[in-house]
């Protein structure tokens, strides 16, 4: 039923993912780059460092995604449906604007992950890279989900606004598949893969970032309802009430079995 | 917001001057500027990100993405040379080969590559320079070998291409040598790795295969355990274990009996048992203890090559000590940089202070002193003018001197010094190791007894005498033998390397063992190899005022005296004037201080001449300083004996070691620091050439074992021909690669150490060796007698090996102990 916010996560994450492409080109160099000793194949590499990207992003859209049904299911006994998509979406959009009025040169708070991370995350990657070529390229792409980037993190966001574990992680799935031409032909020089929308690029994130929350505030990402039961329902406790009303009403599939015994 | 909103955002953003971030090079949001930051971010993570990057050693990246980015060279630390070098035929010749019919190919030393960024920046050399075809590196050995099609660029172009990404390149030498034996090294190791796979489901197999013995099994499963047991016992012999019986077969037709003979017959004897076994379906089969006995050989075996290799690539180092470049005067007068490779006698070069004479020659112009302590082990510096012959790998100290060469590369004087030490490592007797030497009459007797034993047996059980005949050649495979050498060899120089010796193989341990001629180097073996001020005679207020004119200059005399004024406060000169190989004059404390040589001060009053004498009789280089016209002290300059060197020396000669002193220097200085060790006057020989030495140790080869120290390129080829050559701390880097022992910590009681702790090896090897040889008659006489069990004979035949084992790790040979 959040297929089409998926499909937004897709639509955002592949317009946006030249930044991927500046910020971890790096360490696509370094993943996919040949060793001395053995030719591995490239291709095997890519697959490695992808993979691993892959496994974290889901595994945090997965927790995100728990997070929100937990949120949906303590929002909905005090009567607010669907909190965790509105509360993901509002925050995206704030987080979108923010980066915006930066842009007009605003002066707002921001994080700054504590030092011992920094020298924490640095050890892990001298530990990656002191690795055999493909168990290399596999831990610099697990270790990428660690680096502080907001891109990254409003996705997240976004996937725990779906308040199911499932679509959270399928939510991130569809931002790491946005990314993955991009992580794939870097390596070649950012300049050169980003072109002209590389001057674009900070103004075009934040407001793919504000279009992907607001689609996901306003509701009007959700796919049409297939069922008019289906409408209202968006996390744990409006499955039940789905359920629920179901033992009353007439359905397709077990009416004619259970109806006369 | 909208997107007209954004569109003006847009707008403005283009149009305001942000700089790019200094990570992924996006535009920086304003609101995100730091004034005055070095670097400007455009997010947290891009910090991040930089940080690791710069926290990892991989700052190269940034330069290679800008340079392919734009297409043109980035701002690396280059060197900015032109390396026009590169394309001269002598070059060409030399380090130019034809890999195919289009393409040429070359080996280069790229300096600074240290991490797998940079193993992919100098790939991506193919799409930063059109022409380049292929560009690999080996990251271990800084090397890099390029192909290129020689119509579409020149050698030149890919150097500079690769000194803008900041790795300076210089010509590789000896690089398919190495490539050869890197190839050698990999195929061991996966023989290794093939043998530990196998063993390790061999015994899984086995582990199944003896419970069922105990709790009862079901036939057919046997049987499939067998069978595949079978199969990987005779994978692990025909793959890894080929090793032995090639080796076997070698020493059967060069008719020199090695180990690996009485070691593939064991194997193979336990192979037949084993193969015919599982046919018949019945009795033991030795595939599990064969085939992780197949692995500890292997292993022990791989840690003994080790060993050994380092002290090939002992000649290569050697080349380092000439510069590969020269400042080449053209007619025109000025100096171009050409590699000292494509020199010619006749060419002049130009020689700047602190720089390296690239080639021998004779000085045209200009005034220097030269270090030469590289070639002769003087280790006062020598003054040279017009008309005086210099050296290549020399060092000039002071002065820019323009040289006429007279010989380059193999031909200079360290050219032929490389040469001897190749020679010398050539014609070094072989090392027969003990085991090798044990193996041609372990093989005689094991055979031998093997059919005793059948003969014995045959006539009242057939079946039997084949069975203990078979189980004797099984049990006394020499496994432990095999191992009993290696891993004590391997621990102790493992326990060696913690104390900072450096051993590089068992033969020199074995050597040392035993006492014979020590040859001492003396420059920095048993001195400190530094000049510095051993007396000071006169008024010691002149200390300060001689070091405030000496910290003017950094010749070696001026740091002795700066080094004898220690911290204190040290008054400013002026008016500071230097003769060179005189002295130094001027005014300190507005007072006239002069510095220098005895000839160099006109006063000489009774107590100098004096101290002149006394100094000259210990054989120090006298300096006198005066001030205001009058001499007011005499600081007496030499080389200062180590403050271990007596002490060790005794301990030496008290373990039956004959101990000589061997030097380049001056006899005199010789004889007096012999003198002050204990040594009589013989055993003192001074102005020793490099050549000399040689000499000196072949004579005294004739007579037995002889260990040099040493640490100069000027002993290197004595080194290289003793029984052991051990270099000391600070040695020249040839010395080293000559040497068979390095110890890292200064002053002679390492060599106390490195002569005991190879006694305690040798002691631990025998006691291996007796314990292995021990076990292995007491099963000879069980399966002679025809009570060892098939069953017992595979257990004893690994346990035999662990005990080695054990014993090696737990002695001390090294650090202490005994």
């Amino acid at each position: 039923m959040t297929l089409a916010l998926i499909g937004a996560v897709l639509a955002a994450s592949l317009l946006g993912s030249a930044h991927c492409a500046g910020m971890c080109g790096a360490f696509v160099a370094l993943a996919v780059g040949a060793d001395d000793a053995r030719p591995v194949p490239r291709s095997l590499l890519h697959a490695a460092y992808n993979g691993g990207r892959l496994a974290t992003y889901l595994t945090l859209g997965a927790l995100a995604g728990l997070a929100g049904s937990a949120l949906d299911l303590g929002a909905s006994a005090v009567g607010v449906q669907r909190a965790a998509a509105a509360l993901a979406g509002t925050l995206m959009v704030a987080f979108g604007l923010g980066q915006l009025l930066r842009l007009r040169g605003v002066r707002l708070p921001r994080f700054r992950p504590p030092a011992p991370f920094q020298r924490a995350l640095t050890a892990a990657h001298r530990g990656a890279f002191a690795l055999p070529p493909v168990a290399r390229a596999g831990a610099i792409g697990l270790l990428t989900t660690l680096l502080p980037c907001g891109w990254l993190y409003a996705f997240v966001i976004a996937a725990a606004g779906t308040g199911d574990p499932f679509l959270g992680a399928a939510a991130m799935g569809a931002f790491w598949l946005g990314t993955l031409p991009m992580m794939v032909i870097v390596g070649v020089g950012v300049r050169a893969v980003t072109g002209p929308l590389g001057r674009r690029l900070p103004v075009l994130m934040p407001m793919l970032l504000v279009a992907v929350g607001l689609g996901s505030v306003l509701g009007r990402v959700r796919l049409p309802p297939m069922h008019a039961a289906d409408a209202n329902v968006v996390g744990v406790v409006g499955a039940i009430d789905h359920v629920r009303a179901a033992d009353q009403a007439d359905l397709p599939c077990c009416a004619g079995s259970e109806g006369e015994p | 917001m909208t997107p007209a909103t954004a569109e003006r955002e847009t707008a403005r953003a283009a149009s305001a001057p942000t700089p790019p971030c200094a990570h992924c090079n996006l535009p920086v949001p304003a609101g995100l500027f730091e004034p005055g930051a070095d670097r400007q971010f455009c997010c947290e993570a891009c910090r991040t990100v930089y940080a690791v990057i710069h926290g990892c050693g991989l700052e190269r990246y940034y330069a290679l993405r800008d340079s392919l980015a734009e297409g043109s060279g980035g701002p690396a630390r280059s060197t900015g040379a032109h390396y026009e070098e590169f394309d001269d035929d002598a070059f060409t010749r030399a380090f130019v080969r034809q890999r195919d019919a289009r393409l040429l190919s070359a080996e280069l030393f790229l300096e600074g590559v240290h991490c797998a960024a940079c193993v992919w920046l100098v790939e991506r050399l193919p799409r930063l320079v059109p022409g380049v075809a292929e560009a690999r590196l080996d990251l271990g050995r800084s090397l890099v070998r390029v192909s290129w099609e020689p119509s579409r660029v020149r050698l030149s172009e890919i150097a500079r291409a690769l000194d803008r990404l900041g790795y300076a390149p210089h010509p590789a030498r000896d690089a398919r040598a190495r490539e050869a034996a890197r190839r050698e090294d990999r195929r061991f190791l996966v023989r290794i790795a093939v043998a530990g796979a196998i063993a390790g489901n061999c015994m899984l197999l086995a582990l199944a295969l003896y419970s069922g013995m105990v709790s009862g099994i079901e036939a057919e499963f046997r049987q499939f355990f067998r069978w595949i047991s079978l199969g990987l016992g005779l994978l692990s012999l025909a793959w890894p274990g080929r090793v032995f019986f090639r080796g076997a077969i070698a020493s059967l037709v060069a008719r020199a009996p090695r180990l690996d003979l009485p070691i593939a017959i064991g194997l193979a004897a336990a192979g037949i048992v084993g193969v015919v076994n599982v046919l018949r379906g019945e009795g033991d089969v030795y595939f599990d203890a064969l085939t992780v006995l197949v692995f500890l050989l292997l292993s022990g075996r791989w840690l003994q090559h080790r060993q050994q290799r380092s002290a090939a690539d002992a000649v290569e180092l050697l080349y380092s000590l000439a510069p590969a470049w020269a400042r080449l005067v053209t007619p025109d007068g000025t100096s171009r940089r050409v590699g000292a490779a494509s020199l010619r006698p006749g060419d002049t070069v130009e020689v700047r202070a602190e720089e390296t004479f690239p080639a021998d020659g004779v000085v045209e112009s200009g005034r220097t002193e030269i270090d030469a302590s590289v070639l002769t082990g003087e280790s006062r510096p020598v003054a040279v003018g017009p008309g005086d012959p210099v050296h290549a790998a020399t060092t000039s100290l002071s002065g820019r001197v323009l040289v006429r060469v007279q010989a380059i590369g193999a031909e200079t004087r360290v050219g032929r010094l490389m040469a001897g030490v190749e020679d010398a490592a050539r014609r070094r007797a072989p090392i027969v190791a003990l085991t090798d030497r044990i193996a041609g009459w372990f093989v005689l007797v094991v055979t031998t007894l093997a059919a005793i034993t059948f003969a014995l047996w045959v006539r009242h059980d057939p079946a039997k005498a084949m069975e203990s005949a078979l189980a004797l050649l099984i049990v006394t495979c020499p496994c432990a033998l095999g191992l009993a050498t290696p891993l004590a060899i391997t621990a102790a120089v493992g326990r060696a390397s913690r104390r900072g010796i450096l051993v590089k193989g068992g033969a020199a341990l074995e050597h040392l063992a035993r006492p014979g001629v020590m040859l001492l180097d003396k420059t920095g073996t048993v001195t400190q190899g530094r000049l510095a001020v051993v007396r000071w005679e006169g008024d010691a207020d002149a200390i300060p005022l001689a070091a405030a004119l000496e910290s003017h200059s950094s010749h070696p005399v001026a740091r002795a005296i700066v080094a004898h004024a220690g911290d204190a406060d040290t008054p400013s000169a002026s008016g500071v004037s230097q003769s060179l190989g005189a002295g130094v004059r001027g005014t300190v404390n507005g007072r006239l201080v002069e510095v220098g040589s005895v000839s160099f001060v006109a006063d000489r009053p009774a107590w100098l001449v004096e101290a002149i004498a006394r100094a000259v009789a210990d054989a120090l280089s006298p300096v006198v300083v005066a001030v205001d016209g009058r001499a007011v002290a005499l600081a007496a300059l030499g080389d200062p004996v180590r403050d271990d060197a007596r002490a060790s020396i005794d301990t030496l000669r008290a373990d039956g070691w004959r101990v000589r002193l061997l030097s380049g220097d001056h006899p005199e200085v010789v004889r007096a620091v012999g003198r002050s060790l204990g040594l009589d006057e013989r055993d003192c020989v001074g102005a020793a050439t490099p050549e000399h030495k040689l000499r000196v140790v072949e004579h005294e080869l004739s007579h037995g074992t002889v260990v040099v120290v040493g640490d100069g390129v000027n002993d290197a080829a004595a080194l290289a021909r003793a029984t052991v050559g051990v270099a000391v701390s600070g040695g020249a880097e040839a010395s080293l690669a000559a040497a068979d022992a390095y110890l890292r910590t200064p002053g002679l009681a390492p060599i106390v150490e490195l002569c005991r702790g190879s006694r305690r090896t040798v002691g631990v090897i025998r006691r291996n060796l007796g314990a292995s040889l021990a076990y292995n008659a007491v099963a000879v006489a069980l399966c002679m007698a025809g009570l060892i069990s098939s069953l017992l004979a595979a257990v004893l035949m690994p346990l035999s090996s662990l005990t080695v084992v054990f014993l090696s790790y737990r002695s001390r040979t090294f650090g202490g102990g005994t």
